[in-house]
């Protein structure tokens, strides 16, 4: 379980999140939804440990693991993250990009999984190509199997679908929950669409100027 | 840009006569060739790692990041020879004055001269990668060393690469600041094409000159090869192709 608790966060002068509390309990799939600039992707990144926060505590199964003064390495809390812009390395082909937070398994393990994944994705066919070379909609699909790869307990998607056609998107909707599904891991997703919102997730929270509204 | 190379080439060699000539004044000037070869690659290995903690410090906004384009921007104002006698003033001083190794002073003069250009160039390299892969290094890898070697070296390799071929032209030209540290007995190619001039061999002069031409496009030309793999590894240019 993640609980936040009072959670601060400004940039300069712009205050982004102001005492936010919430808990997200095990296996939940909730949507954050708001518009640009509400907030949502700034306490998606404190989850995920990339940003430190200026007040409260994050904590996850009654340990803190990020405050003003300590905040946990990313790597270290257990989470898949597909960012907004897939963010695929791009010297590195599709298998690199997804083998790449495995190394701590067996080879075969590694192997193992890769093959899985290129399947459940539907992209063993792009397999040895670099992100240039792959469409965008395959690139979401590459992003969520390099999330997914190392089986973590929690899932973080910051408006993964935006920019994709309506067709693409349905299809990655159905792929992204059915996945969750499947891994059981807890979900946090960000979108500024409240059809995306309400195809993948089971609780919806509405977020607006930097606080939870709803 | 080829006319102006060709222009040059065919007036050094017209000026510097025959190849023999050329080979002669090349190996009377063994010892400033390796000691100018040695300087700038101390150079790039010292220079790069601090451009890079530099290009860092400048991306960050705010008081930090001002005081960082600061202090990487003024030593761009410093004439040659200032920057010259104020490393002499300051090794000569009463903390600093012990013997040092031949190469130091002028390593240390290229090192302040031109490692924040070579900061610079790494800034814009940083700014046009999109931070989130460093964010999905950050989140996947488990491995600082990982990291670096596997995610940041590989991305800002095309901008190490253009400084790296940069440092190595500027520090083989270098005159203003050698010229007022470099230790006795040891010169760098400018040094001693500066000696020349004092005695109008053209000849000897072109050659030097011709070999500071030619290294200087045999660095650039392995910067722009190193790119061209780099690039063809990573698929971009098969994919021009193929559009």
């Amino acid at each position: 379980m993640i609980e936040l608790e009072d959670v601060s966060k400004s940039f300069g002068n712009y205050p982004a999140l102001s005492k936010v509390s919430l808990t997200i309990p095990d296996h939940a799939r909730i949507a954050l939804l708001g518009p640009s600039g509400s907030g949502k992707t700034t306490l998606l990144r404190l989850i995920a440990g990339l940003e430190v926060p200026d007040a409260g505590t994050i904590s996850s199964d009654g340990r803190i693991i990020s405050s003003p003064e300590y905040v946990l390495p990313p790597y270290e809390r257990s989470i898949g993250f597909v960012f907004q812009s897939a963010a695929l390395w791009p010297h590195m082909t599709v298998s690199d990009n997804i083998l790449f937070g495995l190394d701590h398994l067996p080879e075969t393990e590694q192997q193992q999984r890769l093959l899985t994944l290129l399947e459940r994705m539907q992209i063993t066919s792009i397999k040895d190509r670099f992100p240039d070379q792959i469409s965008g909609g395959e690139a979401r699909r590459v992003a969520l199997a390099r999330a997914l790869a190392p089986r973590p307990a929690t899932l973080l998607f910051d408006e993964p679908l935006t920019n994709l056609d309506r067709k693409l998107r349905d299809d990655l909707l159905s792929l992204i929950s059915e996945s969750v599904l499947e891994t059981g891991s807890t979900m946090v997703y960000v979108t500024h669409d409240e059809y995306e919102a309400e195809c993948v997730a089971d609780t919806i929270i509405r977020f607006d100027k930097g606080t939870i509204i709803r | 840009m080829l006319i102006q190379i060709a222009v040059l080439f065919f007036g050094l060699i017209t000026t510097s006569g025959s190849w023999d000539t050329f080979v002669s004044s090349v190996s009377r000037a063994g010892n400033e060739l390796q000691f100018s070869l040695m300087t700038a690659v101390l150079v790039i290995l010292i220079s790069l790692p601090l451009a890079l903690a530099a290009a860092y410090e400048l991306k960050k906004p705010g008081l930090r990041g001002t005081i960082a384009w600061i202090l990487v921007l003024v030593p761009l104002a410093i004439p040659a020879p200032l920057v010259g006698i104020g490393m002499v003033t300051l090794w000569y001083g009463p903390l600093l004055a012990v013997p040092y190794p031949g190469l130091l002073m002028p390593v240390l003069v290229a090192v302040s001269r031109f490692a924040p250009i070579a900061a610079i160039i790494l800034f814009v390299q940083l700014r046009f990668l999109d931070p989130l892969l460093f964010d999905a290094a950050a989140v996947f890898s488990k491995s600082q060393v990982k990291t670096w070697t596997q995610i940041r070296l590989p991305l800002l390799a095309p901008g190490l690469l253009v400084a790296a071929g940069i440092l190595f032209t500027l520090t083989l030209a270098e005159l203003g600041a050698t010229l007022i540290v470099a230790p006795p007995g040891h010169a760098t190619l400018t040094m001693r094409i500066y000696n020349y001039l004092h005695y109008g061999a053209a000849g000897e002069v072109a050659g030097l000159c011709l070999m500071i031409t030619i290294l200087t496009l045999i660095a650039g030309t392995g910067a722009i090869l190193s790119l061209r793999w780099l690039y063809n590894r990573s698929g971009t240019f098969q994919r021009v192709e193929e559009r």
